[in-house]
């Protein structure tokens, strides 16, 4: 029985492969990665030029600025990407174009998950070259801080594209997007001040129960792209262990959920 | 419902309701926004640490960087130059602490006390600048001496603050003598007055032989053939001041016993 499928799978992979091209023609067309790049470059300016009138250790202020600087434009960037991508596939019906083609709608998530990840990790490759030409140190850090970066990026881009093609407007979409996003950055903190604040049974201890509820299905993106990683070299194999399990199981899982809003959809 | 009758009556309609809402813009202006002004405090209230962790995101080190050169730019923007003196030093002091929190590490905000912020026309501000610098080193004394003999320089020249000096000498005496230079930890001798018979006793019983021998030989202390070793004659001198008053030697000894 499998083998009768071969040519289907073979079929579907050259489909697969034509979104792929898709959405990386697209983003070329929009020049979005020189736009990004460019956005990256002046970023770095300001941050160098800021960095360099720090009293002592300005190789350090200027790479710390840099490096958060383009980890917000490309995370950011990402997200109004995918949202606006998306969005202008259901608008000019390329979409519809898509789906009526014989192919799964399952391999059109995938295909699209896969071009977006290649997207964003062209996009930090780029932003490790700049960090490096400000940072010139420590370059197994830099390279660290990256991967860590990309492992990010993964998740980001999971749920950009969930949110995306899950909610119908795209303004909605885009802000969720940003709110989940914020959120994830943040939700360490809430922990801890529950942890500090051994509240009794109130109000609190309600918003306590919801936290911590949030808490176990949003990731824990401020463990990435640390700018520590670079400056004190402050990761270990433990640290990378979590950083790559939540990448797997957070990507695996928001996908697994688009791909079945997917086929349960009516177009 | 019709608004307006004729061009006529709406135009004097307009220019009612123009004048009317400029009366009251001039209403609000004068009465509510004409005092409200932006905060140009120097040195603001240091917002709490956990308010602080949550606008990092996850990040310290930006939050170091960030709020750390604020502090070292405060009061030279929009234009003006704020002498050090008119600074709130209590509050930076504060800012110091909170931002030690996000980065344990670096001595950039030791830097901006040490070296920037003790230079304020006010001497006396510098018992904030002494006591950040001693409860930096604390962590640990043999990587951040520096600062301990920054904050001795400091309690000695500006405040003339004796027991600040004793403080900081017994810290830095009882400091690493592996990574720690000898002059570091004995450059309380310089600062400690004749009558302290108890500092100059506690910093010549810290030394051992190997290290007077050092001293005697080294060219580092000696440092022009005429004037011969300063550093060995101010020992050899306070040690005549000790042997001149062995009663409060021995009470000194005594209180150190009782404190051991």
């Amino acid at each position: 029985m499998f083998y009768f499928y071969i040519p289907f799978y073979i079929y579907n992979l050259t489909y697969m492969r034509g979104i792929f091209l898709h959405t990386l023609y697209s983003a070329r067309r929009d020049k979005f990665m020189f736009g990004l790049l460019l956005g990256m470059i002046f970023a770095s300016l300001i941050g160098a030029f800021l960095g360099s009138t720090s009293l002592v250790e300005p190789a350090q202020m200027r790479v710390v600025y840099t490096c958060a600087t383009c980890r917000f434009i490309i995370m950011i960037g990402m997200m109004v990407f995918i949202s606006f991508h998306i969005k202008r596939l259901f608008e000019n019906k390329e979409m519809d174009v898509f789906l009526s083609r014989v192919p799964s709608r399952s391999s059109i998530v995938l295909s699209f998950i896969a071009s977006f990840v290649l997207i964003s990790f062209a996009i930090i490759a780029q932003s490790v070259i700049i960090v490096s030409i400000i940072y010139m140190q420590d370059i197994v850090n830099i390279l660290v801080w990256g991967f860590s970066l990309m492992l990010e990026a993964i998740i980001v881009v999971s749920i950009a594209t969930f949110l995306s093609i899950v909610i119908r407007s795209s303004t909605l979409g885009l802000l969720l997007s940003f709110a989940t996003y914020f959120l994830s950055r943040v939700v360490g903190n809430f922990i801890a001040y529950i942890n500090l604040s051994g509240a009794k049974f109130s109000l609190n201890s309600i918003t306590e129960v919801l936290l911590k509820i949030l808490s176990i299905v949003i990731p824990r993106l401020d463990l990435f792209g640390k700018s520590d990683f670079i400056v004190y070299g402050s990761y270990s194999g433990s640290i990378f262990v979590t950083l790559i399990s939540q990448a797997i199981i957070y990507s695996l899982l928001i996908t697994t959920l688009t791909i079945m809003d997917m086929r349960k959809r009516e177009f | 419902m019709k608004w307006f009758s004729s061009y006529d009556s709406e135009y004097l309609s307009i220019r009612r309701f123009f004048i009317l809402f400029f009366i009251l813009n001039f209403i609000v202006w004068f009465f509510l926004t004409k005092n409200i002004k932006p905060d140009l405090t120097i040195t603001p209230i240091p917002p709490g640490k956990h308010l602080l962790k949550a606008f990092s995101m996850g990040d310290d080190g930006l939050v170091y960087r960030y709020f750390g050169y604020k502090i070292q730019m405060s009061g030279d923007d929009y234009g003006t130059v704020t002498p050090l003196k008119n600074y709130n030093y209590a509050q930076l002091q504060k800012w110091f602490f909170l931002l030690d929190e996000f980065d344990s590490t670096s001595e950039y905000v030791p830097s901006i006390a040490g070296l920037y912020y003790s230079n304020s026309q006010n001497p006396m501000d510098n018992i904030y600048i002494v006591d950040y610098l001693i409860k930096f080193s604390k962590k640990d004394t043999s990587k951040y001496w520096r600062w301990l003999t920054t904050a001795m320089y400091l309690a000695n020249t500006k405040l003339h603050n004796a027991d600040k000096v004793n403080e900081i000498s017994t810290i830095l005496a009882s400091a690493d003598k592996n990574i720690v230079p000898l002059w570091a930890r004995t450059i309380g001798i310089f600062m400690t007055s004749k009558s302290d018979i108890c500092a100059s006793l506690n910093l010549i019983t810290s030394l051992d032989e190997e290290e007077i021998k050092e001293i005697a030989t080294d060219k580092i202390f000696s440092s022009k053939p005429d004037e011969g070793n300063i550093f060995l004659k101010l020992i050899i001198n306070r040690i005549e001041e000790i042997k001149a008053n062995p009663k409060a030697a021995r009470e000194c000894m005594h209180k150190k016993h009782l404190n051991k």
